[in-house]
């Protein structure tokens, strides 16, 4: 895996659902990557990420580095896009691959 | 079919009421996820990357129309309204939520189904032939020795915990439709002395090491099959290493120890438990052989079969490609296609499921089974019966026709869904089958198998194609390996070199299939023929393109 840079923002996975969710500037743990705290230092982050990581609400707390282009986070790695987008919604940046996974 | 008995409902409502009490305390914070992650695992429930994923097992991949029922209502009432159908032959649902497993759960023991052992260092479920039952080429049904293998395995207490996962699969054809040298014991029924007897292979398996099993035991008999299990397992469990799970399969373990040392322990510890089994299992199986009983079905004329064959292209089509013979000819098995081009491999949404089960119950004994291949198979119908099948497939999606062509391709579930993918497999099939549609029957046979990761859920080390997503710095990378071979002579994919990205990989993958067109010595001799023939190089040449060729 690549070096941890900043800026990150902080996700989990709901405990009864399973769902994707993210860190808030409210500190709440919300679905959708747009509801994210952007963190732009390594520090702050883990400890707001340590804060929030109720083990009654969430599993699996992580840091996740991202970028910003015309007013939307982007996850770095394909992984946290395609967890951001869900099934079958993120398409291969090149464009030839498919992208209609869920039926 | 097996039929419960009191012992196996009381057994299965009682783990669902462990299981439930286990959900309980977590959400109360009596036990940690670390405490409770290896409880819902015994009971199949992963977390995978946005929802938890409930895997149900399909022993043996044998469903009653009930049963099929059964799925699509959870399908509908839990999850997202689909369900996939895995290569193990069982059924997974990607979108349940925690709080809800209990009750479906509950659903499942209804309906005499459990997801037990489906995840885990434990015996997983028993694999098997398909067309069990049904073929023309069976020695024996595979099917009650995997139901005595299952019920030997299940909460077996020695086995909860052995180093690695453990699989088994069996066979009962001339010809091995169930990969049996890719499993941890392959099985394969052959004539004995007296009745059928088995061939034990042991050690083979796909992932990060892929190995085919090596035939340690030959002629053991029916008596002795569960003694010999019970001390390669013993064996296994005792000597295989735990402090690496890269190296903890029992396939590491036979070829550290060598096959003849190895044989050499089990016969030892056969020896010295002889008096494990008491004979009692062998009633146990003579009450399952009965279950099983094959069919007595009843004549039929084919005239509507034969008439639809003479004036319907398409019906003819369907049914040269997804129709089996059976072992009475005026029946056949068929094989309903959940490739439709362009649709995730494996997948079928609850209509779907319903419209199978109706199917099963109006024309196939009320029977049904998932093949590894990822499709549904209804073992048993009438010839007089398939044209009215075949329209009932066309109005639900179901009737492609195109069983063990391009798009007939096994397919993980990928970085889609998984937790521990690489890359993603599931558009890569999609893409692949759509575009190839218009030149498959052109192409003939040809299997593609595409993993997620180096785990190989996808089988890709033994596809004519094989193909492996993985990451190479920060995008999705796939490996294409050729030559492999599932049967008896299974063999491992050979890996060609250099990775592709998801555009290159798809000129790479037309410049493989014109050359193999180019190449074949006759329209009748397969992309896995040629390959066998001339060897991966003229194949390896195309991949890369000339300039890469030298």
């Amino acid at each position: 895996m690549a070096k941890l840079e900043a800026p990150v923002v902080i996700s989990a996975n709901c405990l009864i659902s399973g769902a994707v969710v993210y860190l808030s500037s409210e500190h709440k743990w919300l679905e959708g990557l747009a509801s994210a705290h952007i963190f732009d230092d390594l520090n702050g982050a883990n400890a707001a990420g340590k804060t929030a990581a109720d083990p009654a609400r969430v599993i699996g707390v992580e840091l996740v580095p991202v970028k910003q282009g015309g007013g939307a986070i982007e996850p770095r790695h394909y992984r946290e896009a395609i967890r951001a987008c869900g099934p079958g919604r993120y398409v291969f940046p090149l464009g030839s691959g498919g992208n209609n996974v869920s039926i | 079919m097996y039929r419960y008995n009191d012992f196996d409902r009381q057994f299965v409502r009682e783990r669902v009421a462990q299981y439930r009490d286990q959900v309980q305390r977590r959400l109360s914070g009596a036990l940690t996820e670390e405490e409770f992650k290896p409880l819902r695992l015994m009971n199949g429930v992963y977390l995978q990357l946005h929802a938890y994923m409930l895997r149900v097992a399909i022993p043996y991949g044998t469903l009653s129309a009930r049963q099929m029922h059964g799925l699509a209502d959870i399908a509908e009432r839990w999850d997202k309204g689909y369900g996939h159908f895995t290569t193990r032959q069982n059924i997974q649902f990607n979108w349940p939520r925690l709080v809800d497993t209990p009750e479906i759960l509950e659903a499942l023991a209804v309906l005499n189904m459990h997801a037990i052992q489906t995840s885990g260092n434990t015996i997983r479920n028993v694999t098997t032939d398909h067309l069990a039952g049904a073929a023309l080429d069976e020695v024996a049904d595979p099917r009650p020795y995997a139901e005595w293998i299952r019920q030997w395995s299940t909460d077996h207490p020695e086995f909860q915990f052995l180093p690695r996962k453990f699989k088994i699969a069996i066979s009962g054809g001339v010809a091995d439709r169930a990969v049996v040298r890719a499993h941890d014991i392959g099985l394969r029924l052959v004539p004995g002395i007296q009745g059928v007897a088995f061939d034990v292979y042991i050690g083979g398996g796909l992932g990060r090491t892929p190995v085919v099993g090596a035939r340690v035991f030959e002629q053991v008999s029916v008596a002795e099959l569960l003694p010999h299990l019970e001390a390669i397992v013993s064996v296994y469990n005792l000597h295989g290493r735990r402090d690496n799970k890269y190296k903890a399969r029992i396939k590491i373990l036979l070829q550290s120890m060598g096959v003849s040392h190895f044989r050499s322990q089990v016969v030892s510890y056969l020896k010295q438990n002889i008096d494990v089994f008491d004979g009692s299992e062998i009633v146990d199986l003579t009450r399952i052989l009965e279950d099983f009983r094959l069919l007595d079905l009843p004549s039929r004329e084919g005239g509507a079969y034969w008439d639809r064959i003479d004036a319907d292209p398409a019906f003819r089509e369907w049914v040269d490609r997804n129709v089996t013979p059976h072992r009475q000819e005026d029946y056949a098995s068929v094989t309903i296609s959940l490739k439709a081009h362009g649709q995730a491999p494996g997948d079928a949404t609850a209509a779907q499921m319903r419209a199978m089960a109706d199917l099963a119950e109006r024309f196939g004994f009320s029977e049904l089974r998932v093949s590894h291949q990822q499709n549904i198979v209804l073992p048993h119908v009438g010839l007089a019966d398939l044209p009215e099948v075949f329209e009932t497939l066309c109005q639900h999606g179901l009737a492609t026709a195109n069983i063990g062509l391009i798009s007939d391709l096994i397919a993980c579930p990928g970085m889609d869904y998984c937790a521990l993918a690489t890359a993603r497999s599931i558009p890569i099939g999609q893409t692949v089958a759509r575009r190839y549609q218009s030149m498959e029957q052109l192409l003939g046979p040809l299997s593609i198998k595409i993993s997620g990761c180096i785990n190989a859920c996808g089988h890709h080390h033994v596809g004519d194609i094989g193909i492996l997503g993985l990451e190479k710095a920060g995008v999705e990378n796939y490996q294409v390996t050729l030559g492999g071979r599932s049967g008896l002579d299974t063999a491992i994919g050979e890996k060609m070199g250099p990775g592709f990205s998801e555009v290159e990989l798809m000129s790479a993958l037309d410049r493989l299939l014109d050359r193999y067109l180019e190449l074949r010595e006759t329209a009748s001799e397969t992309f896995g023929e040629s390959v066998l023939r001339l060897g991966t190089e003229p194949f390896k040449a195309a991949l890369y393109g000339v300039e890469h060729a030298a």
